[in-house]
């Protein structure tokens, strides 16, 4: 039924961000690893290869999963309400909690499905370059400066310390980065009922977080909630600031928050004319 | 069980200023193929949009098939059949995808009678809905209504934009296929011929209002037209009079029933009865909705939704 036409409308963009997935883990981990054959990284080889893991997951895993987020979240019940077919679709025998919910359902699964084939891809790469390396897991490795470029700019000036717990943090983040970022598309497209609109006003209200985090960050002496930073204070050497709070209890929060968004779509598209 | 399919009690649907619906007084009877006119504009597309739930009603209450409009909507929904005016389907779903989308929504469903819609309009089945022809997408609009089995069929302009064959294909398989089997269809358009040839009832809807709802033989054999001279030609006109209009010592009524009494009535004042005829669909509907009059001298203009079903 509904579940087949959602999981029907975005079988392409989901080929599409399979493709990058898998196409994008095969290059960064092959890439990285002949390039750290040749780096210092302060650590014996088997776990430096967990360092593709970390540095993977924030330069490559986190904006992939920010634009997966943006574009399976653009599709959504509230993008037919405003295309061709909406009346159609309205006029089953449903309620408009079940399409807004079993929409949002298919967004999650495919993103799933996406996160976890892009884990086992790199899973495997990383077998295939240094055979079972969950036998060498990180107790407390240590990477320093000179692993900076490897990681794109983004742990600039810092030292991480990585033990086995980051890595499923990391792996969350970037779930969490997408589950987020798709419920507010999600949101948006209901509310303006244009997958174009949403993917640009989510991308209008992510970049002014963003920007604002940053300024507060640098300027501020404050921050604003950020998942992308969550593994990234927790690994530093220099240590989280003090308003940081459990990497747990952030994730679960941004979960809720994101809970939030097909909630207000819910409400949004019960309450308005068709 | 209620005898009457669609019902709705001073049904109203505002934007701000617009008064799209205004208090509509609506009794569909069961088993009627009821033909819901009006010019554009009127307020048609607003109630049946409203009473499919796709609007929310600004006041009034509606109830069809005996269930509330809005609160029980899905089980409403589930009984009733809906082509709308756009005649849009998803674009890139072929006829085939979209019987086996719709097929799980409806317990009613006939696979059967879906195959024999698609064999006996010509529709291709395996083509994009955006891909076919606008008599195709209606053809295809109305399968998918008439697969469901629904004991309630709303048709908002289904034959707009069609040519005169693919229009007699798709009104004959409403009478043959669908009303003869008791079921209720409710027919909005502005052709007022095509109505005319299907609809054993009627209402005429203009500025958001019903201006009148009456059987169609009713029309037929009850709204007269009277041509009659005289000196002092009645003005104060019972209920039963939709219009005067007169010009000089000539007076046209337009009368809806006991004519003969109106006529005994003139004859007894001194009036001199010139010609008795009966009104057509379309000067009935010209009658109730058009705005200027021919001559303003004693014109009542139309008297609101007279005639209740039960009249």
């Amino acid at each position: 039924m509904y579940f087949w036409k959602c999981w029907r409308d975005t079988r392409r963009a989901f080929s599409i961000y399979l493709i990058l997935a898998v196409g994008g883990t095969l290059l960064w981990f092959m890439g990285m690893n002949h390039a750290l054959q040749h780096a210092s990284v302060g650590a014996p080889p088997e776990e430096a290869l967990w360092f593709l893991v970390v540095s993977g997951g924030l330069a490559f895993g986190l904006p992939f999963a920010a634009v997966m987020g943006l574009g399976l979240g653009s599709r959504s019940v509230g993008t037919e309400v405003g295309g061709e077919g909406g009346d159609f679709l309205m006029t089953r025998p449903r309620s408009r909690k079940y399409f807004v919910w079993v929409g949002w359902t298919v967004g999650l699964a495919e993103i799933a499905i996406l996160l976890a084939v892009t884990a086992l891809v790199a899973l495997a790469v990383l077998y295939y370059e240094g055979g079972p390396i969950w036998r060498h897991m990180p107790v407390a490795t240590h990477f320093g400066p000179a692993t900076q470029a490897s990681t794109g700019g983004q742990a600039e000036n810092i030292s991480l310390l990585l033990t086995v717990v980051d890595i499923p943090l990391l792996l969350a983040s970037v779930a969490v980065i997408a589950i987020v970022v798709h419920g507010l598309t999600y949101f948006m497209s209901v509310l303006t009922r244009s997958g174009r609109r949403a993917v640009t006003y989510s991308l209008i209200l992510i970049l002014v977080f963003w920007t604002s985090a940053n300024l507060l960050d640098r300027w501020g002496h404050s921050s604003l909630p950020n998942i992308a930073k969550i593994s990234l204070y927790r690994m530093s050497l220099q240590g989280p600031p003090p308003w940081y709070l459990a990497p747990q209890l952030q994730l679960i929060g941004w979960v809720l928050f994101a809970l939030a968004f097909p909630v207000a779509a819910q409400l949004v598209l019960e309450r308005s004319d068709i | 069980m209620s005898e009457f399919a669609i019902l709705t009690d001073g049904l109203m649907k505002h934007y701000s200023e617009t008064r799209a619906v205004d208090g509509l007084h609506l009794h569909v009877p069961r088993g009627s193929l009821y033909g819901f006119l009006g010019r554009n504009g009127a307020g048609k597309t607003t109630t049946i949009r409203t009473l499919m739930g796709l609007l929310r009603p600004t006041g009034g209450s509606a109830r069809m098939l005996d269930m509330r409009v809005p609160e029980e909507q899905i089980a409403i929904l589930q009984r009733t059949a809906y082509v709308s005016e756009k005649k849009a389907l998803p674009p890139s779903m072929t006829g085939e995808h979209l019987v086996r989308f719709n097929r799980p929504f409806y317990r009613s469903w006939s696979d059967a009678l879906a195959a024999k819609c698609a064999q006996r309009l010509e529709i291709p089945m395996d083509q994009q809905f955006k891909k076919l022809s606008l008599g195709n997408r209606t053809k295809l609009c109305l399968l998918m209504a008439l697969a469901q089995g629904a004991e309630l069929l709303i048709l908002d302009e289904p034959t707009l934009g069609l040519d005169p064959v693919i229009m007699d294909e798709l009104l004959k398989l409403l009478i043959e296929d669908y009303a003869v089997e008791g079921r209720t269809v409710f027919l909005s358009s502005h052709r007022l011929a095509e109505v005319e040839r299907v609809a054993d009832w009627v209402g005429i809807i203009d500025h958001g209002k019903l201006l009148l709802e009456a059987r169609l033989d009713d029309i037929r054999t009850e709204y007269c037209r009277i041509n009659a001279s005289g000196n002092a030609l009645p003005v104060n006109i019972g209920p039963q009079i939709l219009s005067a209009v007169f010009s000089g010592s000539l007076c046209e009524y337009v009368v809806r029933n006991d004519a003969d009494r109106f006529v005994a009535e003139l004859r007894s004042q001194g009036a001199t009865i010139l010609d008795v005829s009966p009104l057509n669909l379309g000067e009935v509907f010209l009658l109730l909705v058009r705005k200027e009059e021919p001559c303003t001298s004693g014109n009542v203009g139309a008297t609101p939704a007279a005639l209740s079903p039960s009249t």
